[in-house]
């Protein structure tokens, strides 16, 4: 603010205030099943010690740039992951349970379960920057899901004149060999790139990868591999139908 | 080499652009960051989810307050900063500038009360006549001008004083006229000493210093018309010594 350097006093939190971070922070990783809760109070008392150890540093580094509150969440946050990391192998963390299916009678649990889950895989998809409405496309496209004609307008403004309707929003039976092969023409057109069908592959695998780890990192519920990512991925498309749908609804109303 | 993450604040910046749906605007270092490393992608959606979780908690939102709550301050302390040197410098410009009207008026004030003493008829009366190589300026119309003709010069004052009140001289004549000559300006100045067929010279200043007569003379003595106003002589020998130096006010 008006490039002033902020000068954080060495009494801008309270040990009070440290502890309630604190006990924020671990708990939503006890909720998470990624410690125990029998470790939760000693967790939070390693964190504090720390933030107190280094809280003159941790006071001086702040740049005024976030939050205040949220630089001390991120701070003990990241002291969290440490004691995680080193703790990990010796704690007995229970499972989490499966995703459940898409059907048309959920419980209110598994409604609000879901909804949690799905917000935390946008969060995943912004993380890739531009490439978000491409991954959303090809992964719809391969999964067979309803696309939307959104998805294809961010991925590509002139879908129109390049035909992609003709691609994505058809229904087809095409195998893996030749939907690869289809989509690293689809890159080539509107991208201008020459990518080889095994390199779309490698390219889509890695990114199912990736938001598979980020979402065994953060889901606060469910367990997941590629075909729980696939059934989140079904949930997230119909839930994003269902707000389009409703939205035209109301602008007709 | 060792793999360089993010810095906590970094990581905060993008959680906080995420759940503002401000993330396109996150410097392209952060976001390219995070498209790669899975930890500090990790730790930005773990912290999405505690500030959701805690967006209307009391006890954090004070923190921020505080810190908002410095920032103003330190703008505040700014700006009265600034506004307070605006105003002395403002107090001095001021204060000079009034003083150097005082300076002035002060002068004015001395003429003033020469000019009270003139009869009536010679106030603002010049003469048209003058005798000697002397440069009359004709132009006495403004009433400025004929205060400050007798403003007295501070340096010549103080050498016509020095001749007055001590015989501080070289050897020469002895002075008939008198240390301040006061004549009416319809009346011409005559400058008298002792000492015939002895040549000297003769300067006759105006109350600038600015030379107005220079003449020789070995008769002992010197006459000269002059308009209203303050003037002073000075006599010296032929070895350009000052001989004596005297005070001339034409009313």
């Amino acid at each position: 603010m008006l490039g002033l350097k902020t000068h954080i006093r060495q009494d801008a939190i309270t040990d009070e205030e440290l502890l309630t971070l604190a006990r924020k922070v671990v708990s939503s990783y006890v909720t998470k099943k990624s410690i125990p809760h029998r470790e939760e109070a000693d967790v939070t008392m390693a964190i504090i010690e720390k933030f107190l150890i280094k809280k003159t540093v941790i006071l001086g580094r702040f740049k005024g740039e976030s939050k205040f509150s949220t630089y001390c969440f991120a701070v003990l946050n990241r002291m969290c992951c440490e004691v995680i990391r080193n703790q990990q192998k010796s704690w007995n963390l229970s499972e989490k349970q499966d995703i459940p299916e898409l059907a048309d009678t959920l419980s209110q649990t598994d409604l609000l379960l879901i909804k949690e889950e799905i917000k935390l895989l946008h969060r995943i998809f912004f993380l890739f920057g531009s490439e978000k409405h491409k991954i959303k496309l090809f992964f719809a496209f391969f999964y067979q899901l309803q696309v939307l004609e959104t998805h294809l307008e961010s991925y590509d403004a002139k879908y129109k004149i390049h035909l992609l309707e003709e691609i994505f929003l058809k229904d087809h039976e095409f195998s893996k060999g030749e939907m690869y092969q289809i989509l690293a023409e689809v890159i080539k057109v509107v991208e201008n790139k020459e990518m080889k069908p095994d390199a779309v592959r490698m390219w889509m695998n890695k990114c199912r990868t990736t938001i598979i780890e980020r979402l065994n990192a953060n889901a606060y519920y469910c367990a997941y591999d590629s075909d729980s990512f696939q059934a989140l991925f079904e949930y997230c498309l119909h839930s994003e139908a269902v707000e389009r749908e409703l939205t035209l609804e109301l602008n007709n109303y | 080499m060792d793999y360089k993450h993010l810095s906590e604040e970094e990581i905060a910046r993008a959680a906080e652009a995420m759940l503002h749906d401000d993330y396109e605007r996150l410097p392209s270092e952060i976001s390219l960051h995070l498209k790669d490393c899975q930890q500090c992608a990790n730790e930005v959606l773990t912290l999405c989810s505690i500030l959701e979780e805690n967006a209307t908690h009391k006890g954090i939102h004070h923190l921020d307050a505080l810190l908002l709550h410095t920032r103003l301050q330190t703008v505040t302390r700014l700006i009265v900063g600034i506004a307070a040197s605006v105003l002395v410098i403002i107090g001095i410009y001021f204060w000079y500038d009034n003083n150097d009207l005082k300076l002035n008026s002060y002068s004015e004030n001395n003429i003033n009360q020469s000019i009270d003493q003139q009869s009536d008829t010679s106030a603002g009366s010049i003469p048209d006549t003058l005798e000697g190589s002397f440069p009359v300026s004709d132009n006495t119309s403004d009433m400025n001008t004929e205060l400050l003709a007798f403003a007295e010069n501070p340096e010549l004052e103080k050498l016509a004083q020095r001749f007055n009140q001590s015989p501080f001289r070289a050897e020469g004549p002895k002075i008939i006229t008198l240390g301040t000559l006061t004549v009416d300006a319809t009346d011409k100045v005559f400058l008298k000493w002792e000492g015939d067929e002895i040549e000297y010279l003769i300067q006759v200043n105006d109350n600038s210093g600015t030379s107005l007569v220079e003449s020789k003379s070995a008769t002992g003595s010197f006459e000269i018309n002059l308009p209203a106003g303050l003037y002073y002589w000075k006599l010296l020998d032929t070895e350009y010594n000052l001989v004596f130096c005297g005070k001339i006010i034409v009313k």
